[in-house]
């Protein structure tokens, strides 16, 4: 039934493209948590009144953060061409995509980990001060277990925007579900293919919404 | 155990300067129950935070079980701090930690062994009664319940200092009356000196041994809680005093009165300690020749005697009167003569 409906799909294609898809936006979110939440915390922890306040590197990275997190993401991946060879080597196959993949989407996960960071309450942090802690101690009992729901809760909307940018990434090269629907489906005129991929997508990002809403209530006691 | 020397601290803002506190010298014994009350911006939170330097003082000396605290920074600062205890108005618990955590979090920051923490979680979890709550979360305690996490928290490090910064004003009376025992508890058993800060003379007249009374920065005046409202000097303590005594008496409830009781004049007897035991009425019948009609009031005890308001309606002629209210003066029972209202 599949094969009338579906004439051009080939299964075996769509499988390994929707793997190369996962793999990408696997890494990516890895990355982009671990380097949004640095980034999150020097926003957060450089401001006004806070643990580092420092107007300098405050500025500095705000000024880094709008820039990347304002290029589209077509744009940045084009802009990002040499730095990518430089690091991978080829422009081509899901490892090159990563660079753009998490340049892209750490500075606007980074703004999400800064709201989230600036929600825990002043006063357990005083409190903390006031036994003791030092500011290591406060970063990683006080602040990150505390902004914990906010932290899953932003990386689950970052890893779907991801999805789609792993898209536009296939589209000059790096595979994955969005290149197949791109050269399979639209350029030899195969609609059947674009819509299995895009079905592909959709689940994948639905498995993501879930799994993020899980450990998001999970996490909140609030 | 506590010495404050000439401690200033001035807010600087690019428009105008606030001298939060000004200029205060304030010494605190070993094992008392110190209380300072003031209003709202009188700087008295800002002087409880200069005692663990969560603010550092712009000028003066804060010393604190030997230790002058100003002039320590970094890791010296930090183990400072795990000797004295804060307890907070909000609580300011963890919200993803439950009560077993939270009060280990303070054992954690000082590298306690895990199989220690456990003991000692254990044993405060005991003292402050919620051995039972043991796996809950803050969400899930009542106000009560969360202050006592907040204490059993602040006392994990053994401190030697007890810092409570309006640590009832968020609760209801019941609660804040079992909040209150419970440090009177701590303070007997541990010998822990305790500085509070409130602004609910209730407070201060419950469990505090000693006072001061701040405003604008400064403290006006300090003393045996017993010395400072039976003789209070300063308008402001005066007002502490007053609300003290009259409870929730007011004029409103007294008019009705005067319609129904025409036959002598009516006072209002505010009783402020010692004064306040029966005899007093007993021998103003007894010894003035008057006779006293309660029309209204409430007299509570607390740890250095009775206080509260009396309504009474005096019976006699004039000069029995007179009599009877100098009687009442001379015995630290001020009488108000309301009649003329």
């Amino acid at each position: 039934m599949f094969k009338q409906l579906l004439p051009n799909v080939n299964w075996s294609n769509m499988w390994e493209a929707t793997v190369e898809t996962i793999y990408m936006s696997f890494i990516a979110v890895v990355i982009t948590f671990i380097l949004g939440i640095f980034l999150g915390l020097v926003l957060y922890l450089t401001d006004k009144d806070n643990l580092w306040e420092n107007r300098m590197i405050h500025a500095i990275t705000a000024a880094f953060v709008n820039i990347f997190r304002s290029i589209p993401f077509i744009i940045l991946i084009i802009l990002l061409i040499p730095f990518t060879t430089f690091l991978v080597g080829t422009m081509l196959g899901p490892s090159a995509a990563l660079p753009a993949l998490v340049i892209g989407a750490a500075p606007f996960y980074a703004r999400m980990v800064e709201i989230g960071l600036r929600e825990v309450d002043k006063g357990v942090i005083e409190a903390a001060q006031s036994m003791g802690a030092n500011q290591w101690q406060i970063i990683f009992k006080v602040l990150l277990p505390e902004s914990m729901p906010a932290l899953v809760s932003g990386i689950t909307v970052t890893s779907i925007a991801l999805v789609s940018y792993t898209a536009m990434a296939g589209v000059i090269g790096a595979g994955g579900l969005g290149d197949l629907a791109f050269r399979e489906g639209y350029q030899r005129n195969n609609p059947d293919v674009t819509f299995v991929a895009t079905i592909a997508i959709l689940i994948i990002v639905f498995i993501l919404q879930w799994i993020g809403d899980f450990i998001t209530h999970k996490t909140d006691k609030r | 155990m506590i010495h404050l020397q000439q401690l200033s601290k001035i807010f600087r803002t690019k428009k105008d300067e606030i001298t939060a506190v000004d200029n205060v010298d304030l010494s605190i014994r070993e094992g008392e129950i110190f209380g300072i009350i003031g209003y709202s911006g009188a700087g008295k939170s800002t002087l409880i935070r200069l005692l663990n330097m969560l603010e550092r003082p712009t000028i003066g000396e804060v010393i604190v079980a030997g230790k002058e605290m100003s002039t320590l920074r970094g890791k010296p600062l930090r183990e400072a701090r795990q000797n004295i205890g804060m307890v907070f108005q909000h609580f300011n618990l963890l919200w993803s930690r439950t009560v077993f955590e939270n009060i280990s979090f303070p054992l954690e920051i000082a590298r306690v062994p895990k199989a220690e923490r456990t003991k000692r979680v254990n044993e405060l979890m005991e003292l402050v009664g919620l051995s039972e709550r043991a796996n809950a979360y803050p969400s899930e305690l009542s106000g009560g319940q969360k202050q006592r996490v907040g204490i059993a928290r602040a006392l994990a490090n053994d401190p030697k200092v007890l810092l409570c910064d309006e640590a009832t004003s968020a609760l209801d009376p019941k609660t804040t009356d079992s909040i209150l025992d419970l440090l009177v508890d701590i303070n007997q058993k541990f010998g822990l000196t305790i500085v509070l800060i409130t602004h609910e003379m209730y407070v201060i007249r419950k469990i505090c041994h000693r006072v001061a009374v701040m405003e604008d920065g400064k403290i006006v005046e300090q003393g045996d809680v017993l010395d400072v409202f039976r003789q209070p000097k300063k308008q402001i303590t005066k007002e502490f005093v007053k609300q003290m005594a009259e409870q929730e008496e007011t004029l409103d409830t007294v008019v009705p009165l005067l319609k129904d009781h025409p036959s002598g004049p009516i006072v209002k007897l505010m009783f402020l300690g010692e004064g306040a035991e029966e005899p007093v009425i007993t021998h103003l019948i007894r010894q003035c020749g008057v006779s006293v009609n309660i029309l209204q009031g409430k007299i509570s005890r607390t740890k250095d005697g009775s206080y509260g308001t009396l309504f009474v309606q005096l019976q006699g002629n004039t000069s029995h009167i007179e009599q009877a209210l100098a009687f009442l003066r001379e015995n630290n029972v001020e009488a108000e003569v309301l009649t003329d209202v």
